[in-house]
């Protein structure tokens, strides 16, 4: 079973740090599922958004754990995620993170 | 900017501003950054959203709002520059015809204006009435009276004398004889008139005290009589009515002779002589002042039935509530709120504020609109002396009446001063309203009444009991205050700031009730 595009791309992430990226340096930022590489990230990107892309950067975040603070019992609160830096060719631009512009 | 006005009939303007999309975007940015601060957008800390991201996350609708309440701001006062308008208050924004570019409506109430006719024409003879002796020995009489004693008459009940008694009032046709009895066994006290004095609201009939005369103490009087259909006491309407009156005692007054008792009583006067001059002096002063106050509100009235004035309804709004308010305050002062008031005399509200706030407050502006004319018209001026002679005058009447400490305390110190100053600038405005009025009414009367002011100081202080040397500290005192910061006030003086000038107590224009019938 081939994975869809959407699959692929969970969600932009969108705060201050990606807003600078994706202004100052044409890079956009996704979480992605969790097993893709690369190569799958930057063909989805090219296909779903009709762009050309020159890099593709991937980062595990970890899960973040806190301790309850009552039972000291380590509880994972959040749980990681993969994170893909997608570099577009200068003067390409992701629509998606329109309202970011 | 392009901006076009019409003038409405109550004395606003209409103005339509028409902005270009750019400056209007540029407000919608600082908006934005604006409620960016107060809103936290998750991934950005507080202000560090960008636009877009701010748009989307809190709606157009709400920076579009924040824009037009920061250009208005902004842009307001270039638009009463540009249009050259002179605003009584704050402008309404009425309607908003488009948003892309913004077009804003204006509805502007104007600065009243007062353009007054037969100004040169003005003339009403300046007569005040005399003191004759014939006042005096009334005055006189008057606190012989309030100082008699009342003796008992061994006689008949004749004229003049006061009657104590009991009545028991019997219907004579009772309907229900169980009921027959309306009064029973009331203590009554009456005044024997002579025929003239008689009056139509005697109770329970005209003629009734005067069925008296004759009587002793300790008689039993029977008065028959038939009351007709329209009698105001509702009990007694359309019945034949039995009186039966008892009297316990008759009494006449006996004044006390004008000897040295009452002379010292009356205040230390060492001679009847004397105490004539001051009555005299006194009675001179309320009546002249009386006098005045009649003379220039004609005066007054009669330029501003010729007068044309223009003000909006805001003008006349504001008023309405300042009289209202001030009704009520001065109700507060007897005790009184304004709904028991109205409930006495028996009015609805509305119907209050319709017939007798509105016109009052009416009156007041227009005369205000009047004396601000007069005052522009003969570019009448404030002098620093004239700031102090009212000042001095304040205080004094303070003084005496014993309220400057406690006002003082009330209000602390600073706001003291500066109520005092406030209320001397609008005297100080008046009375030279007053001298210009008077001087062009009747010119023939001014010749030697211009005493300079230190004269007037000096003599009312030299009346006073008080310590003067203290009150005297404290006038200079406030009078080195007061007059340096005064200097420029007179021109930032609104016209309803004067209204108070016309008519220091609105409530003098309201039929005034008393604690008795309040209890009732």
């Amino acid at each position: 079973m081939s994975i869809s595009v959407f699959d692929i791309l969970r969600r932009p992430v969108v705060t201050e740090k990606s807003n600078y990226l994706a202004s100052k340096l044409g890079q956009y930022v996704f979480e992605v599922r969790s097993e893709v590489t690369r190569e799958q990230v930057k063909t989805a990107v090219e296909t779903a958004f009709d762009v050309d892309v020159v890099r593709v950067n991937i980062i595990n975040m970890p899960a973040k754990a806190h301790r309850n603070s009552r039972t000291r019992r380590l509880v994972v609160r959040n749980s990681g995620y993969k994170k893909a830096i997608v570099t577009l060719k200068p003067g390409d631009s992701i629509p998606v993170f329109e309202g970011v512009e | 900017m392009k901006t076009t006005k019409t003038f409405t009939d109550d004395h606003q303007v209409r103005v339509t501003a028409e902005f270009d999309q750019e400056t209007f975007d540029g407000f919608k940015r600082k908006a934005a950054r604006k409620i960016a601060q107060k809103t936290r957008i998750p991934g950005f800390r507080p202000g560090k959203a960008p636009y877009n991201m701010i748009l989307s996350h809190i709606g157009e609708g709400a920076v579009f709002e924040e824009a037009i309440d920061l250009m208005l701001d902004e842009i307001y006062p270039k638009v009463l520059e540009q249009e050259d308008i002179q605003p009584y208050g704050p402008g309404n924004l009425e309607n908003i015809p488009s948003q892309e570019p913004p077009v804003f409506e204006f509805l502007i109430p104007l600065a009243p204006e007062t353009e007054l006719k037969e100004l040169e024409t003005l003339k009403l003879p300046y007569a005040p009435v005399s003191v004759t002796e014939a006042d005096v020995d009334a005055f006189i009489k008057e606190l012989q009276r309030d100082a008699a004693d009342l003796v008992p008459v061994e006689g008949p009940a004749e004229e003049g004398h006061i009657v104590y008694m009991t009545v028991t009032a019997t219907d004579v046709n009772p309907a229900d004889a169980e009921n027959a009895i309306l009064i029973d066994d009331a203590p009554k006290q009456v005044q024997i008139p002579t025929e003239d004095e008689e009056e139509e609201t005697e109770w329970p009939f005209k003629g009734f005290s005067r069925d008296l005369i004759g009587a002793r103490a300790e008689d039993d009087i029977e008065i028959t009589y038939e009351f007709p259909e329209n009698e105001t006491l509702g009990d007694f309407s359309g019945k034949t009515i039995r009186f039966l009156v008892y009297l316990q005692s008759v009494k006449t007054l006996e004044l006390p002779p004008l000897d040295e008792n009452f002379l010292e009583k009356m205040g230390n006067f060492s001679s009847v002589e004397e105490l004539r001059k001051d009555i005299r002096e006194n009675l001179e002063t309320e009546r002249m002042e009386t006098y005045d106050t009649k003379y220039y509100l004609e005066l007054v009235d009669t330029l501003r039935k010729s007068a044309i004035m223009k003000y909006p309804p805001q003008l006349l709004e504001d008023e309405e509530h300042e009289v209202l308010h001030r009704i009520e305050h001065d109700l507060e002062h007897r005790g009184i709120n304004l709904d028991v008031y109205l409930k006495v005399r028996k009015i609805e509200k509305e119907q209050f504020i319709e017939e007798e706030v509105k016109p009052t407050a009416k009156d007041r502006i227009e005369r205000s609109l009047v004396m601000d004319a007069i005052m522009k018209h003969f570019d009448l001026q404030i002098t620093e002396n004239d700031m102090k002679s009212e000042i001095i005058k304040l205080v004094t009447s303070l003084f005496t009446s014993g309220e400057y400490d406690q006002l003082e305390k009330d209000m602390g110190k600073r706001r003291f001063s500066e109520a005092i100053s406030a209320q001397a600038n609008l005297n100080a405005t008046e009375t030279s309203v007053r001298r210009q009025l008077r001087l062009m009414a009747s010119p023939e009367s001014i010749v030697n009444e211009d005493v300079p002011d230190e004269v007037a100081i000096d003599a009312e202080s030299d009346d006073l009991e008080a310590d003067v040397d203290l009150l005297m500290d404290k006038i200079e005192a406030l009078v080195e205050e007061e007059t340096l910061p005064l200097a420029g006030t007179e021109e930032n003086e609104t016209p309803a700031a004067n209204t108070a000038a016309m008519e220091g107590d609105v409530s003098e224009s309201f039929p005034i009730i008393d604690q008795k019938e309040i209890e009732e």
